[in-house]
């Protein structure tokens, strides 16, 4: 698995094969060029939320560097060293229908044309980042969704329900992997697990390793040299194995009650209910998160997305003890704040769990959250008027040299900013994203 | 590199003025660089002397029999013997001889794919490379309950998984490791044996494990050379052991690991000259010998040259002339007039009928090449074959330059610079149509400085000039009859030549030319350029080279029993 993404065309034949081209070792490579200050992210991971948040409830007090979690903020206090609160932020790029130009322009920074049910005219950042991180990787990016295709999207992709847009001319639009147990099965479901395969080359690599150590004792200072220099590669490609090692395969747990299809059948209303399934949204949704963290951990890919239902989100929240569809409580059923909050916090309490996962998992420049850049957003701000300013956006980790445990209000700088900022600190230089007009240059103040 | 690039650099300033040559797209220097000068001091790691000096020129500071007949006195003088590690060929072959009968080749890359795994865009690291090599080939064998038991000579099922797991591991570390393994290196892979069975549950995890932990280690990897502390010695010298001594000389030989019979005589401590000789013979009368004889030829000249289809000079062709002129020095060397001279002279070569075409020769048919003999005032030798006339010319016209630099610097040891940065490709046409690259490289290398490098380089090149560029014969070029005479210099091989066949003939007698030949193969059974401290050794194989009228086989004997091979230096040692 992992540690052997080569092509592995290794086949011995009973004759007449062909030759072995097999690596020179006096070519050994050279020494590798001293890295920067701070090494862009190496990993991608965006998450949406429906419904926007409830500002009074979000947004954090104090200042920028001592600054209080708001009550939806609350779950994240255990990984608050890690997070960005980004304020103030003004999505001007999302033009069109109220709720589905919000979703489009959250990874694109474009305006939905001719709406409705057009989509947007750009790549999204996560597959323009795909294209750069997860080169050599099994899979470019991974996007799941829990709860998706509600309401009027009818279990289709439509502009209701989409988050990532292909980074190639058509810019065509992306369903999320919608069912865990075949995610699982594809992502983790080989023969021979990626853990007993790494304890495997670990041992073995030790061993190789007390060979160079003993031998090397035995010669003079010159060849001595030159297999230290032979045993420290050995042993970085150790440290690589091992790093292999810390990757589990997440627990497959039973999701027999969860249909992830059932969009398909949902009315326009939600009227039409699936207790069961929403009912299992709470373990559909660690395992996505789980899975999710492991692929990145295991290098299957270095880019993954997660939506927590669509724009309609009409669903239940039983384990909330809320019977009504999302959309009932931002405006349907008239504006219910205190439900909605209960909601946003919810969220938030899962994005804890996600941040606190890749703070765990150990990577070779530290964990995996230090080398990734993880963006948290929805697609409009209030959910009863639908408005686009002071977005209620965080980033987390790492990578790029973000710096975090701060409140950032940017007084109404443009999305489009975020998004070029978000793409330099993975590495892509770029000086503006999506629709140009909406761009000055990178958000100042992230780094 | 230092040395060269300074004589390099002195020489582009004697011949700033240089006029327009071919253009040279290889680097001198370049490993891949088939012009390279055949010894930079790159290639010479820990060599202190570092020599580094390509360049004879006919004008030795004494002459070989004086030499060696002073040496002898002196007692063993070897040169620096750095760490060394297998090359590709060899790995392959060790990979071959390790894993027993059954298995003829390893195919881990495909060539084609990507013929340099260090290329700048290389996926890997050769560390992952030979990790995964070592997982491939612990899977394979691990499987083959049959190859296990051959190794072993142990049946777990009678004689128990314990006895057999450690007669496994004896006999596998003797043959990875070119010498039996320690009792306490025994004991470090016993405990790989049993980590690899608990993690895979069987006795085939465990073969597996010792597999792949023997093929990554350094005994493998590398030739591990400490001499034999019990063995002859003097204040500077020590002897190798007889396991070290095996090593190189059968990779030097035949590319490949000792056999079961060195390996037996090995056992018996350090080897005499007398037994090194005996060994030698033996060798070069294996198959694999002859493998490695090719080798060494494909590598020193550039043989490989670029399809020109229009020309009918297909991939198929390409691939066939390179198998031509491997099946002809191995027939030179081991079956026919054994020479230096029938390398640089011989008018016979190997041909079917597709090669036949190009040499004008009718009447041969078939796929198989068989041994045609050639019209000798056309043809003689390696330089004469398609290969390298094909791989030293371009697609619309021949490269005088490059036919001259092979001969110069390859056949001669000189040392010829670079041409200089600013200088262009000869003008195709300039305007005058009907002139011939003779007379155009002639006109745009006439002036004094150009002459400095040109003079000969041109000569030696135009020598070449009734072949085209796919090595058909030719008598005219644009209309015009072909001149393909000149005069060399600065050789003892100097004078006048009418053709080609006239100047291989001059090479084939000259002494340069042969001490040149010598220092190549020398090369290749020190595994480094010789330099100044192996003066002797290297004046006693010009002389056994001499005595045997230039024998490619005797050279090979000769090198195989020098004191440079057989001992090596206390001071790299340590204390």
């Amino acid at each position: 698995m992992p540690q052997f993404r080569l092509n592995r065309r290794a086949v011995l034949r009973g004759a007449g094969g062909v030759a072995i081209a097999l690596p020179w070792l006096e070519a050994m490579t050279p020494e590798r060029p001293a890295l920067a200050a701070a090494p862009p992210a190496k990993r991608f991971v965006g998450v949406y939320t429906p419904g926007g948040t409830v500002f009074e409830n979000w947004q954090p007090t104090g200042t920028e560097a001592a600054f209080t979690l708001s009550p939806i903020l609350e779950p994240l206090s255990p990984v608050k060293e890690h997070v960005l609160v980004v304020d103030g932020i003004n999505m001007k790029c999302a033009v069109g229908e109220q709720n589905q130009a919000g979703l489009i322009a959250l990874l694109t920074g474009t305006e939905q044309t001719g709406s409705p049910a057009n989509f947007g005219s750009g790549p999204s950042v996560d597959q323009v980042l795909a294209s750069r991180l997860s080169q050599g990787l099994k899979l470019p990016s991974l996007e799941q969704a829990v709860r998706w295709g509600t309401g009027k999207a009818h279990g289709l992709v439509s502009p209701i329900d989409i988050l990532s847009f292909a980074d190639k001319p058509g810019f065509a639009p992306i369903k999320p992997r919608l069912d865990p147990v075949s995610t699982w099965q594809e992502l983790f479901g080989g023969v021979e697990t990626p853990s007993a395969q790494a304890q495997w080359d670990k041992s073995i690599l030790d061993a190789v390793g007390a060979r160079y150590s003993a031998l090397a004792k035995r010669l003079g200072a010159a060849d001595r040299a030159r297999l230290e220099q032979h045993a420290a590669r050995i042993r970085e490609l150790e440290q690589t194995v091992a790093k292999a090692a810390m990757c589990p395969v997440p627990k497959l747990v039973d999701t027999s009650d969860y249909d992830p299809d059932t969009g398909l059948n949902s009315g326009d209303t939600g009227e039409v209910l699936d207790l069961a399934t929403d009912g299992a949204i709470p373990k559909v949704g660690k395992l996505m998160i789980d899975m999710m963290v492991m692929a990145l951990a295991c290098d299957i890919t270095a880019v993954a997305t997660l939506m927590w239902s669509d724009t309609e989100a009409k669903h239940t929240f039983p384990w909330l003890g809320l019977n009504q569809h999302l959309h009932y409580y931002m405006n349907d059923g008239g504006y219910h704040p205190v439900e909605c909050t209960t909601i946003f916090t919810w969220y938030h309490t899962q994005h804890a769990y996600l941040l606190q996962q890749l703070a765990q998992t150990p990577s070779q420049g530290g964990t995996l959250l230090d080398e990734t850049v993880v963006f948290f957003g929805t697609h409009l701000q209030n959910p009863a008027t639908h408005a686009k300013t002071n977005m209620p956006f965080l980033l987390a980790g790492g990578g790029g040299g973000l710096r975090t445990n701060r409140w950032l209000q940017t007084d109404g700088a443009s999305h489009n900013d975020l998004l070029v900022s978000m793409l330099n600190l993975c590495g892509d230089p770029r000086g503006t994203f999506g629709d140009p007009s909406y761009v000055t240059g990178p958000l100042p103040g992230l780094t | 590199m230092r040395q060269w690039a300074h004589a390099c650099a002195l020489l582009a300033a004697l011949t700033a003025g240089c006029g327009k040559t071919d253009d040279l797209s290889l680097a001198p220097g370049d490993p891949a660089n088939p012009l390279n000068p055949i010894n930079p001091p790159s290639s010479t790691p820990g060599n202190g002397g570092g020599s580094g000096s390509g360049a004879t020129g006919g004008t030795g500071p004494a002459g070989p029999d004086e030499m060696a007949s002073q040496c002898s006195a002196l007692g063993p003088a070897p040169g620096p013997s750095p760490l060394f590690a297998l090359s590709n060929y060899e790995l392959n072959r060790s990979v071959v001889a390790l894993l027993g009968s059954g298995v003829e080749h390893v195919a881990w890359l495909d060539e084609a794919a990507d013929p340099n795994p260090f290329s700048s865009s290389a996926p890997t690291t050769p560390e992952r490379q030979l990790h995964e090599m070592a997982h491939a080939v612990g899977q394979e064998l691990s499987g083959n309950a049959q190859a296990v038991q051959a190794i072993s000579g142990c049946d777990p099922l009678t004689s128990g998984e314990a006895a057999c797991s450690a007669s496994f591991i004896e006999a596998l570390l003797l043959r990875a490791y070119r010498r039996p393994a320690t009792r306490e290196e025994q004991d470090e892979m016993k405990a790989v044996f049993a980590e690899g069975e608990r993690l895979g549950g069987d006795f085939a995890s465990g073969v597996r494990a010792v597999v792949e932990v023997a093929l990554q280690s350094p005994d493998f990897l590398y030739l591990i050379e400490t001499g034999d502390r019990e063995g002859e010695s003097t204040k500077d010298a020590l002897a190798l052991s007889g396991y070290e001594s095996a090593a190189r000389l059968a990779f030097f030989v035949t590319g490949s690991p000792p056999d079961a019979a060195l390996s037996a005589v090995a056992a018996q401590g350090p080897m005499s000259a007398q037994t090194l000789e005996e060994q030698a013979r033996r060798l070069l009368g294996s198959p694999e010998s002859r493998e490695r004889v090719r080798q060494f030829y494909l590598a020193l000249f550039p043989l490989s040259g670029e399809p020109l289809s229009d020309q009918g000079f297909t991939p198929e062709i390409a691939r066939l002339s390179r198998e031509e002129t491997g099946r002809f020095v191995e027939d030179v060397t081991f079956d026919g007039a054994g020479t230096f001279r029938a390398l640089l002279t011989e008018p016979s070569t190997w041909l079917n009928e597709p090669l036949a075409e190009f040499y004008g020769v009718t009447g041969i048919s078939g796929e198989k090449l068989q041994k045609v003999a050639l019209d000798p005032t056309e043809r003689g030798g390696l330089l004469t074959q398609l290969s390298f006339l094909r791989a030293t010319s371009r697609s619309l016209e021949v490269s005088p330059v490059q036919r001259g630099m092979v001969v110069l610097r390859t056949l001669l040891c000189q040392n010829v610079p670079a041409p200089p940065l600013d200088v262009p490709p000869v003008t195709p046409d300039d305007g005058k149509p009907n002139a011939t690259l003779r007379e155009r490289l002639t006109a745009e290398t006439k002036d004094a400085a150009c002459q400095e490098c040109h003079e000969d380089l041109n000569a030696v090149g135009f020598a070449f000039d009734h072949y085209d560029v796919v090595g058909r014969w030719r008598d005219t070029e644009r209309d015009q009859a072909v001149d393909a005479s000149g005069e060399l210099h600065r050789t003892d091989a100097r004078g006048k030549f009418q053709d080609a066949i006239e100047l291989m003939a001059r090479l084939a007698e000259s002494k340069d030319a042969k001490a040149c030949f010598v220092q190549h193969w020398q090369t290749e059974a020190l595994r480094r350029a010789p330099g100044a401290s192996d003066a002797c050794a290297t004046a006693q194989v010009v002389r056994a080279f001499a005595d045997s009228d230039g024998n490619l086989v005797e050279l090979m004997v000769a090198l195989s029993k020098t004191d440079n091979f057989r001992y090596r230096l206390k001071s790299e040692l340590s204390p």
